[in-house]
Formats: C-alpha cells, structure tokens, sequence
C-alpha cells in the first residue's frame, strides 16, 4: 500500500513536470534552441502566484492563465528582439546565449525577491481523498488534471491547427515552410512563447507544492532536460511519459534513498537509458 | 509590345562570399512553358531559389507581372503568384499527404469551400495520392512525392509554377505521366518555369528553353531550334 501511494504520489508530481517538460522540448524540437531560461520562466510564473496570493489571496489556479500570458508575452519578445537573432546558428551559440540571458534574468529575480524561499500556504486547503489508505491530496490531483489538460491543448493544437501544422512544418523543414508561405521568424517567436507559457503555467500552481527562490531553476531546467531526454525530443506525448516517469521515479527515489538525492537517481537513470535505449523512451519521432 | 510576364535580369547571387550566377536573365511569357537545362552545378537550383526568395539576388532584377520580387522575403514572392516545388521534394515528413497538401494552402484566406475544391482537383490529377491521403508523406515513392510536391505546389493556386528537377530519379513512366499532367496544367492558365536534366524531356515539353552554364545562361530560344542547334545535339543529346 505504501508502494501505491508513493506512485500516486509520482503521478501526482509528474503531471507538473510534463507540462515543464512539454514547452522545453517544444522549444528544443522546434528552434534547435536549448533554452536555459526555461526554470527561470517557471519560477517567475511561481512568483505571480505568491504575489497575487500574498498581495490579494487569489488562489495559483486562478492565477495560471496570468502567468501563461505574461510569460508567453516575455518569451515573444525575448525571442523576436534577441534569440532570433542566434537561431541557425551552431548550438553551442544558441546555449551561451540563452545561458546569458539566465544569469541576467535570474539575478534580477535574486535582486528583486531575494534567494530566500518561500511558499503558498492556502488558507483554505481543499482537503483529501481518502481511498482505502491511500490519500490524494485534491489541489495536488487539481494541478496534475490542469496541468495535463494544458499539455493535452498543445498537443492538440500543434496537430490539428493551422498554427500548429505550421510550427510542425517549420520543425520539419524551414526552408520549404518558407516555400509555403510560413514566416519562419514569427512561428519561432510563437513557439518560444509558447513554451514559456507553459512554463509560466506549470509555475503558478508549482508555487503550492514546491519552494519558491530563484535559485531553483536550475533544478527545474536539470528535470525539464532529463524528461524531454528520456521522453525523446520535441515530442509532447513524450513530455508526458517522461514527465510522469520522473514524478514516480523521483517519488521513489526519496523513498529508497532521500529527498536530496532524488534529483540525483534520475539523472543517474538517465544515464543509464542514455546507454541503453539512446533514442528515449518513446523512441525517435518525427512529429509534434 | 507589352512586357513579358516573367522577366529576369542580370540576377548575381551565391553563398557566403562565393559568386554562382553572374547575370542570369530569362523571360517568359505568360502561358509559356520554360525549361533551364544545364550541367551540375551550374546554378540552376540557385537561380530558382532566387526567384522563390529563399536567396537573395546580390544584383539584377526578378520580375512577374511587371511586380519586382527580387530579394523579397518567399511569402511574398508567393503571394505575388509564384509557387516553387523545390529540388528534392522537400515535403514534410510525418505528416500526412492531406496535411502536406493542405500546407500549400497557408496564405490562402478564401475559405474552406474553394480549398477543398482545389483538394479534390488536385486529387482529380493525381488519383494515387487520393488513396494515400491519411499516409506519411515520408511513405510515399519518389513519384508519388513528386506529385505530392507539385500538388502542394499548386495549392496556393500559382501564376507562375517554379519546378526544380522535375525527373530525377524518376521511372520513365512516371515523368511520361509527370508531364503530361504538366500540359493540363499549363492548359489551365499556369505559366511554367522548370530544371530538368533530362533534355529530351524538356525539349519536349517546354516552349522555350534555357542553357545555363557556369552561372550564365548561354543559349536560349524556343525549343525546337535548340534541339535543331548542332552544339546542343552534341552537348545534351549526344548526337552529332
Ligand atoms: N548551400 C550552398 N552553400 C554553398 N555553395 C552552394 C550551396 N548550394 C549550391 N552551392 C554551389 O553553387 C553552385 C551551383 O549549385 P546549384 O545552384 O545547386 O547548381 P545546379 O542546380 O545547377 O546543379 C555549385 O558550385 C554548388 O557547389
Ligand atoms: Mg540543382
């Protein structure tokens, strides 16, 4: 039994992560970009839920879509006024400079929220489920639906709308999506945005479950890559098995070794699935 | 006279600081079928992506229907009317055929009705594409994909249809098949520009012609007396 809620548990945590997971890799899949501002994304959506909870006790849920937009906006303009600039180019480029701009992002959240932690405690908790002996806490349960449902919509949108066919065909072949028309710049500013609002969603309801300083997005950028690693890149039905993986390996790896050492296990498993099964869980896919 | 509706002129271009073409002109008019032929690595590709904006013209100018598109970034060179199916194909793979189909469709804003209209006449000229609409485009035969291309192509209803290596690597029956659906095409108002390697095939199908060697176009002129000109016989065709 307590097997099961540790799983439950994993599940719980690993709906959050697919969703992080799902942008980073949109990004990586789509821009050749590895974006190391991604936890910094993550931790400014966590931040608009603080705010919005300390300052007029609104609820995260409520705040998720705020974050998204403000996120996606940021992300937009950070791609159309820089990165646009470096895309192309070898990745090597494209990491120092999304790496640039972390460190300029992430002291000016040091500088303006300080390292110190913090958290969202709900004055009003929605309480639990009980099943048997296993317990599912419900805002937990809320934020994997949510943030599942929100990966379900991207992939949704990149398969069956124009915008998306458009994003999939600049993935593909930027050169002949050109031939079609596609302005390749705008879907790469669109897709940069588009990941950073996931992350920016992702952010605000992590901003109840997980400590919130800005030092911690490198902790969310080392899980966002060991997922879409394992879950094979670019691919969003693969965020969502890595992203749940990680959730129940991690679960387990607190269980078995510690807390601390979680992160560790899985990028220790990851190393091992490298050697193994080097193409991800999922395989090497072409779409999404 | 009024001008021709496809004109080139002095078009310089190349890649990084290497020079390709060095003043390339070519003009066709509208209803025209044109055909460059040349050896490997003449330009011919260069010249065609000059025309579609995926490079740009270093000098010279591009015209069609008197609208300058030189330089002009390929939306808008294919809003202008000008749709190039790309050496190697190029469509997209792990999408389906309906949805490669449907990508020629993106600047389109003419509704629904008049885009599955030209599905199905699209599908109408190449029925095998029709039973592997829901297919990989990455599953498809060389010829196949070439119909796909040019499908995909015509589906942003093109004035002037750019077709970069229409044979290559195809089986003889199919290029029969390719070019004859070229004709119709072409019946229907289409102004074509393609490359083709295979000069017999271009000599027959196209109106004129032009040689391209080393960047420059050295020879042109309709088509019949090219293939009557004893240095083109010896060259491309290999009789004396
Ligand atoms: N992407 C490229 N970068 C650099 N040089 C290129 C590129 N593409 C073609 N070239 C060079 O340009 C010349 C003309 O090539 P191309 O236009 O493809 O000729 P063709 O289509 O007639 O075979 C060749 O010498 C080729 O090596
Ligand atoms: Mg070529």
């Amino acid at each position: 039994m307590l097997y099961l809620q540790i799983l439950v548990n994993g599940l719980l945590l690993g709906g959050l992560y697919a969703c992080i997971a799902s942008g980073f890799s949109l990004v990586w899949g789509v821009l050749n970009v590895i974006n190391i501002l991604h936890g910094s994304f993550i931790v400014i959506g966590s931040y608009v839920g603080l705010l919005a909870h300390q300052q007029f006790g609104i609820n995260p849920f409520l705040t998720v879509p705020v974050a998204g937009l403000l996120l996606y906006g940021f992300g937009y303009l950070l791609q159309r006024g820089v990165i646009n600039r470096a895309v192309g180019q070898p990745v090597l480029v494209t990491l120092t400079l999304t790496f640039g701009l972390e460190l300029l992002v992430n002291n000016m959240l040091i500088a303006g929220f300080t390292a110190d932690y913090k958290k969202v405690v709900l004055e009003n908790p929605f309480g639990q489920i009980e099943l048997g002996a296993l317990f599912v806490p419900v805002d937990r349960l809320l934020s994997m639906v949510l943030a599942l449902l929100l990966t379900g919509i991207l992939y949704w949108m990149l398969r069956g709308s124009k915008l998306g066919r458009a994003i999939v065909a600049v993935r593909m072949d930027r050169e002949a999506a050109a031939l079609m028309g596609v302005k390749v710049n705008s879907i790469y500013a669109v897709t940069f945005g588009l990941g950073a609002l996931m992350a920016g969603a992702a952010g605000s309801m992590m901003s109840m479950i997980y400590p919130i300083s800005p030092i911690i997005s490198t902790a969310y950028l080392g899980k966002a890559f060991v997922i879409c690693v394992m879950g094979g890149l670019g691919s969003v039905p693969g965020a969502i098995v890595g992203g749940l993986a990680l959730g129940v390996i991690e679960s387990f790896g607190s269980l078995f070794f510690s807390a601390e050492l979680a992160t560790t296990f899985s990028f220790v498993l990851l190393i091992l699935l490298l050697i193994f099964r080097p193409t991800g869980l999922m395989g090497r896919r072409g779409y999404e | 006279m009024s001008a021709p509706f496809f004109r080139a002129d002095g078009v310089e271009a190349g890649y990084g600081g290497v020079q390709v073409l060095w003043g390339v002109g070519a003009e066709l008019e509208r209803g025209q079928i044109g055909c460059i032929v040349g050896s490997n690595g003449a330009g011919k590709t260069t010249f065609m992506r000059c025309i579609a904006g995926l490079n740009a013209a270093w000098k010279g100018t591009i015209e069609v229907d008197g609208r300058a598109i030189a330089s002009h970034p390929p939306h808008q060179i294919l809003s202008a009317g000008v749709a190039l199916v790309p050496e190697g194909r190029r469509l997209f793979p792990g999408m389906s055929v309906r949805d490669n189909l449907l990508m020629g469709t993106f600047l389109r804003r003419d509704g629904s009705a008049a885009i599955n209209a030209d599905l199905d006449r699209a599908l109408g000229m190449f029925p095998v594409l029709r039973e592997r609409l829901s297919q990989d485009a990455g599953t498809l035969s060389g010829g196949e994909q070439q119909m796909c291309a040019i499908g995909r192509g015509l589906m942003s209803r093109p004035r002037l249809l750019l077709i970069d290596e229409l044979s290559l690597g195809l089986a003889p029956r199919i290029v029969e098949q390719l070019t004859h659906i070229l004709r119709e095409i072409n019946e229907q108002g289409v102004t074509i520009l393609l490359v083709e390697q295979d000069v017999i095939t271009a000599l027959e199908l196209a109106d004129i012609g032009f040689v391209m060697d080393r960047g420059r176009i050295v020879k042109s002129g309709p088509t019949e007396e090219l293939a009557d000109d004893p240095v083109i016989r010896e060259a491309y065709l290999g009789i004396v």
